[in-house]
């Protein structure tokens, strides 16, 4: 007769509702991830193109550039201090990052974000600012305007000069989003789709069984 | 039935830890795409399906087999290979980069994926029968279920880049039972095999020569006997190449019965201004004349002597990750017969996977993704990428470096100069 252990049991009911539970944890959760040139692949080719860039030391000195996004939801940018020194200034010192570009249907979309420089210190500046939506192939304009004249200020670096000084574009991911994409990519494939989950499935039940059913003891 | 569940009982243990193994190979067999599989598949399809021989090695050729069988269910081999030939560009059979994104956006891909994953299982049932029967005591062969069956290496070099190693693995695993069996003969022809498939394990013939030294005689037949198969297998190779009817493309790829591998020996040199010393050509010979200078020579010697060599070996040269699991079946070995190295093994599989994924592979780790979902993988890169933004990715390449040959060091030293507490 088969014996079941009722404490591996209940550990096991108690890991089946902890792992439903983490669908709870991850359905707002989103992380910021870095857009890629896989060059070696030559599949994607995010280009940024500088228009402008002066040194940010005289109120009203711009840098600009644009790029075409290759996914919705750009959330930032990451720009590199062009002689390595920091930005100085007061410390309500402020730059106005402006953003525009024009939506599928024709709707301009219009962002003016104020950055303290205080909070851009350091040789590398990533600045957040709210997903873009319906921006995918459209092409992005943001400018970074210097809003007083500034002690010491760098020029942020938008030319590409080799990787170190290529500007990188943030997309915001949502995760529970992306597990949904990835679940009906796999059911586009519908045989194998069952197979493969018939088959998951299968191998999960032995392996629960084996551990809450307790071995028969020999006979001496 | 009976036998059957008395089995399971009896091996409670490890047929869990094995059903455990194979879901975590299964969750990466569909989703993961790298491609040097896809090559090695359209290889493999110009051989079965147009008799044009133009495979890389042994591995390559017994896998032509089993795609023979499963040809009439590969329908996107061809139809990604269909995309290159008409232009006449034959690239892809020995570099497949332009036919990953093909093959990654297809529905079938997963599918594909998981029919030519799926030998290297049957590959792996077969090493751990092997691998069982190499000791007779009960608790080390747990311990050697565990760590074959939950190796991160080995799933990651095997499943996700989906890499044929396993087949002169499972070789050279036969020539380490016959060599604990004391049957000579059969030890050298399965090394010979190993040898064919993957010229590394030459570096443990010198000492396997030691191991079995009887006679000057016995020497030389045994370096005879290591070399007939890989012999017979280049001349199979001329053969077929010749065989094969009158090829009016480009084709280029040259066949070998072995790889290059040995190229990558010179990575890693100790300089000065005036000259370069590469530390692998007198490390390793230097592990040899101390295994000789042991009086006596046991089989766990032997075993310890050979994971030493190729822990120098893989640390001291310029190798794709996957390498790795070469030094596998010498590892699991010595880890179960002393669980010392134990938690060396841990610190080095962590410095492997960081040192890897900073300096070599960052961007084939992502792309690997790709069949399950293309367009969020095609554009982003990883989180580590992320965070390498803001730590100089240089410095963290050296640290983890450090690390993965310091914890090499210290496995060399438990290997080499400790003894067994028995």
């Amino acid at each position: 007769m088969m014996k079941i252990n009722w404490i591996k049991f209940w550990l096991v009911v108690l890991l089946a509702i902890l792992f439903s539970c983490s669908h709870f944890l991850i359905k707002d959760l989103s992380v910021q991830l870095i857009a890629k040139n896989i060059d070696e692949f030559g599949i994607s080719d995010l280009e940024i193109v500088p228009n402008k860039q002066e040194p940010l030391t005289q109120k009203g000195a711009v840098v600009d550039f644009s790029f075409v996004p290759k996914r919705d939801d750009v959330s930032g940018v990451i720009l590199y201090g062009r002689k390595h020194k920091y930005l100085f200034g007061e410390n309500l010192a402020t730059l106005t990052m402006k953003i525009n570009y024009q939506k599928e249907n024709g709707e301009n979309f219009y962002l003016e974000n104020i950055i303290p420089v205080s909070s851009l210190r350091g040789t590398i500046f990533s600045i957040n600012f709210q997903p873009l939506l319906d921006c995918k192939d459209r092409t992005v304009n943001i400018e970074i305007i210097a809003n007083q004249n500034l002690e010491e200020a760098t020029g942020l670096a938008i030319y590409n000069q080799g990787i170190e000084t290529t500007p990188k574009i943030l997309y915001e991911i949502n995760l529970e989003e992306e597990l949904k994409i990835s679940y009906e990519n796999i059911k586009n494939d519908r045989y194998f789709f069952y197979f493969y989950f018939g088959l998951i499935s299968l191998l999960l039940l032995a392996v629960i069984s084996l551990f809450v059913i307790d071995p028969k003891p020999i006979d001496v | 039935m009976k036998k059957f569940i008395s089995f399971i009982n009896k091996n409670r243990s490890s047929v869990i830890i094995v059903i455990i193994g194979l879901l975590i190979r299964l969750m990466f067999i569909p989703i993961t795409l790298y491609v040097d599989l896809l090559s090695a598949t359209f290889r493999q399809y110009l051989f079965v399906q147009d008799g044009i021989f133009r495979l890389s090695n042994l591995q390559e050729l017994i896998l032509s087999g089993y795609l023979h069988l499963f040809n009439d269910h590969l329908f996107l081999i061809p139809q990604t290979i269909s995309n290159f030939r008409p232009q006449g560009d034959h690239q892809i059979f020995t570099n497949a980069l332009g036919a990953v994104d093909i093959f990654a956006k297809s529905n079938l891909s997963m599918r594909t994926l998981f029919v030519l994953k799926f030998p290297y299982l049957i590959f792996e049932l077969a090493a751990t029968f092997v691998l069982l029967k190499i000791y007779d005591d009960r608790l080390k062969n747990i311990w050697l279920i565990l760590l074959w069956w939950l190796n991160p290496i080995l799933i990651y070099a095997v499943y996700a880049w989906g890499r044929y190693d396993i087949i002169p693995l499972l070789l050279v695993l036969v020539s380490i039972y016959f060599a604990k069996k004391d049957k000579v003969w059969y030890s050298f022809i399965f090394l010979g095999f190993a040898i064919a498939c993957r010229d590394v394990y030459l570096i443990i013939l010198p000492l396997y020569l030691i191991y079995f030294y009887k006679n000057k005689h016995s020497l030389i037949s045994q370096i005879l006997v290591v070399y007939l198969p890989i012999y017979a297998i280049d001349k199979l190779f001329a053969f077929l190449k010749n065989f094969e009817p009158n090829i009016s493309s480009s084709l280029y790829i040259l066949s070998a019965s072995y790889s290059n591998s040995i190229d990558y020996v010179l990575y890693t040199t100790i300089s000065t201004n005036d000259s370069k010393i590469a530390p692998l050509f007198f490390i390793i010979p230097l592990i040899y004349l101390y295994f000789l200078s042991k009086k006596k020579k046991n089989f766990d010697l032997l075993v310890k002597f050979s994971t030493a060599v190729f822990v120098v070996f893989l640390v001291l040269s310029r190798i794709h990750p996957h390498y790795m699991i070469w030094l596998m079946p010498f590892l699991i070995l010595a880890i179960a017969d002393n669980k010392k190295f134990l938690y060396s093994y841990l610190v080095f599989v962590v410095a492997f996977f960081c040192y890897f994924a900073l300096a070599f592979s960052i961007r084939t780790n992502i792309t690997m993704f790709l069949p399950v979902n293309y367009d969020l993988f095609i554009n982003v890169g990883s989180l580590w990428e992320k965070m390498l933004i803001s730590y100089r990715s240089e410095n963290l390449i050296l640290i983890s470096r450090t690390l993965y040959v310091f914890t090499a060091g210290v496995m060399l030293w438990f290997l080499i100069f400790q003894r067994n507490k028995k």
